[in-house]
């Protein structure tokens, strides 16, 4: 339940807060639970939607950065496997530095597996923002990806 | 390889290569949890169906007692066997009112008192009389006694010896000639007892002669007489039913207990106006005394408004749709949101401003036991008018929210505002509490009463659940009503 705690923010202590307030909610509300579906399941559910009061609470505060501004320092590539050559922190590092907007997107649409529809309901933002929010999440992080790869070749 | 699948694989790629991060509960962790809130979900339970339990077992004590009443005051008709029994009873109220003669035996014995005067030829009441210089308007008959009790040819005045308390012992042996067949009539009458039935015309002076007139009014009533007096008819079961409407005005408060901090966050005025009460109840008279009822309250607490005080509400996810909700201390309610001119969104507010009071409804069903400790017919010029009858009663209640509502207006971010009434409160729950009254009734009609009767109530079980904070209402008031007897 960390890892899904810290999809959502930035830093790993910010996520063990949440798995801590997403426990205790859980612990008063044992007796709300139904037995319809996995009790894993809406353990599960219980940490997304501390995670996502955590993001409508934390993304008024938060400076507006345009898609623009984001692109500016990222140079384009097409190497499409580049993917396969980093490890598994370093892809939840760069989740994790995604805009919180396009983060909660991305992760509602990948790793919870819902619709735009139900994104947009969720977050309260239009279906097509949705769509575009994870388009450009998906380009940013292919372009962190390429830089990270660049980095890492050996100046020749 | 088209878009979407390039997108489908970089979406595979994350989700696979992140999940392995994530580290599963280990299996014992995670049955333990899920059997410690079966456990909670089976205590809970558990607890509702002891309440239901009792519930159910006082249903039945009230329905068996009835049960019992009808079937034992309907079938009181007498049958063949009780007669001989109280045949029995007769006989025995002879034999004591045998024993009531030989009492009154001891009025006869200053009668022969002025015998003893005619005896002595001397007025023993004149000297007292004289050395006592009394004007007592009696005191003429004082100086006739000797010429009354020398009229009582009877009286063997001869035959006795000096000694008075001697003479006295036997002639009262002859004094009872009514009394010689019976055969209680002699042992009773010992020289002993003659001796101190004497005493006080010796000792007491004139008033001692006297009081022996006014023995007759001697007040005995032997136990026998007292024990055969027949109890009252008993009651049918239409005698022993009743029903009442009433109305009543409370004042009540509310008390907050406030858990968690979370609590301060909810508003409300916590300041009840008033509290109106409307309801109907049946009673049955269990005896002649002790009664007990099960009525159907209406009763609204109205709150007063919070002046205009105006609320900024950010919207919140329930059921994942992002709703403006006003939390109160009486619960939880969802601002309509196709009232807005569009769906709220996370970024969005609004500002709410109470209008009117809020009313919130309760349904109560009240069980009472009633005792009558003083009834009294009240006559006027010797006529009875009305029976007044004081009462003290009990119980307990159980109420469930039937409504609430508060008129607000809202004022979105565009600038738009308008009225609206809010109505779906959540977190509200049933409630349980006793009540404690006293009461005095006043016969209007041969079949119905008038009552007035102060009373209150206070709930030990809070009128909001899952809430950090919990409210106990609680009332002082009056109550009138009118009380119809299904037969009188």
């Amino acid at each position: 339940m960390l890892v899904v705690c810290s999809r959502y923010v930035r830093v790993q202590s910010e996520a063990e807060d949440l798995l801590q307030e997403g426990f205790i909610k859980l612990f008063r509300n044992l007796h709300t639970y139904r037995s319809e579906g996995s009790f894993e399941g809406w353990i599960r559910r219980i940490m997304v939607n501390i995670c996502l009061q955590h993001f409508k609470q934390t993304i008024q505060n938060l400076p507006h950065i345009t898609v623009d501004k984001l692109y500016e320092d990222l140079s384009f590539t097409d190497e499409p496997d580049i993917i396969e050559m980093i490890n598994a922190e370093q892809l939840l590092t760069l989740i994790q530095e995604l805009p919180p907007a396009y983060k909660a997107v991305f992760n509602l649409y990948v790793f919870e597996g819902l619709k735009h529809r139900e994104i947009a309901e969720q977050l309260g933002i239009g279906e097509g923002t949705s769509k575009s929010n994870l388009q450009d999440a998906r380009r940013l992080l292919q372009r962190k990806i390429a830089r990270l790869n660049q980095e890492a070749k050996p100046i020749r | 390889m088209t878009t979407n699948d390039e997108h489908n694989r970089f979406d595979d790629t994350f989700r696979q290569r992140i999940e392995r991060l994530e580290l599963p509960p280990l299996p014992i962790n995670l049955d333990r949890v899920r059997a410690d809130t079966l456990a909670l979900q089976l205590a809970k339970a558990t607890q509702q169906i002891r309440w239901l339990r009792g519930i159910a077992g006082l249903l039945l004590l009230l329905i068996g007692g009835l049960g019992i009443g009808y079937q034992h005051y309907n079938s009181a008709i007498p049958i063949a066997s009780p007669p001989t029994k109280l045949a029995t009873l007769t006989k025995l109220d002879t034999v004591y009112l045998t024993r009531y003669i030989t009492r009154t035996e001891k009025v006869i014995v200053p009668v022969y008192a002025g015998a003893h005067w005619s005896k002595n030829d001397s007025n023993p009441d004149a000297d007292i009389l004289n050395t006592r210089n009394l004007t007592n308007p009696n005191s003429n008959l004082a100086q006739n006694l000797p010429q009354s009790p020398g009229n009582n040819t009877n009286t063997p005045t001869t035959d006795e010896g000096n000694s008075t308390g001697t003479a006295l012992g036997k002639t009262a042996q002859r004094m009872v000639p009514e009394d010689e067949n019976s055969p209680n009539a002699q042992p009773e009458a010992s020289p002993n007892s003659q001796q101190a039935a004497v005493e006080p015309l010796t000792s007491r002076g004139i008033k001692g002669y006297f009081t022996p007139r006014t023995i007759p009014a001697i007040r005995y009533k032997p136990a026998a007489l007292a024990a055969s007096k027949s109890s009252a008819p008993p009651m049918t079961m239409a005698q022993r039913l009743s029903v009442s409407v009433y109305t009543g005005k409370e004042r009540s408060s509310v008390d907050i207990r406030r858990d968690q901090i979370d609590a301060f966050s909810y508003n409300g005025n916590e300041r009840i106006s008033s509290t109106s009460v409307y309801g109907i109840r049946m009673g049955v008279k269990l005896t002649r005394k002790l009664r007990v009822s099960v009525g159907y309250e209406d009763i609204d607490y109205t709150f007063e408004s919070l002046n205009s005080q105006k609320l900024k509400l950010k919207p919140e996810l329930i059921d994942s749709q992002p709703t403006f909700v006003y939390r109160s201390i009486f619960g939880s309610a969802i601002v309509p949101s196709q009232e807005l001119s569009k769906p709220p969104l996370l970024t969005d507010d609004i500002v709410l401003e109470n209008e009117d009071n809020h009313v919130a409804g309760y349904n109560r069903i009240p069980v009472t036991f009633r005792y009558d400790f003083w009834n009294r017919p009240i006559h006027r010029k010797g006529r009875k008018i009305t029976d007044l009858t004081l009462y003290g009663s009990a119980g307990g209640f159980y109420g469930t929210p039937s409504h609430q509502k508060l008129n607000v207006e809202l004022y979105e971010s565009n600038g738009r505002d308008f009225y609206t009434t809010l109505t779906n409160f959540r977190n509200t729950s049933p409630i349980w509490g006793w009540n404690l009254s006293a009461g005095v009734e006043l016969r209007l009609a041969k079949k119905i009463d008038f009552w007035i009767e102060p009373s209150y109530h206070s709930s030990f079980t809070s009128m909001v659940s899952d809430l950090p904070l919990r409210t106990f209402p609680r009332s002082i008031g009056l109550r009138f009503g009118l009380q119809y007897h299904l037969s009188k």
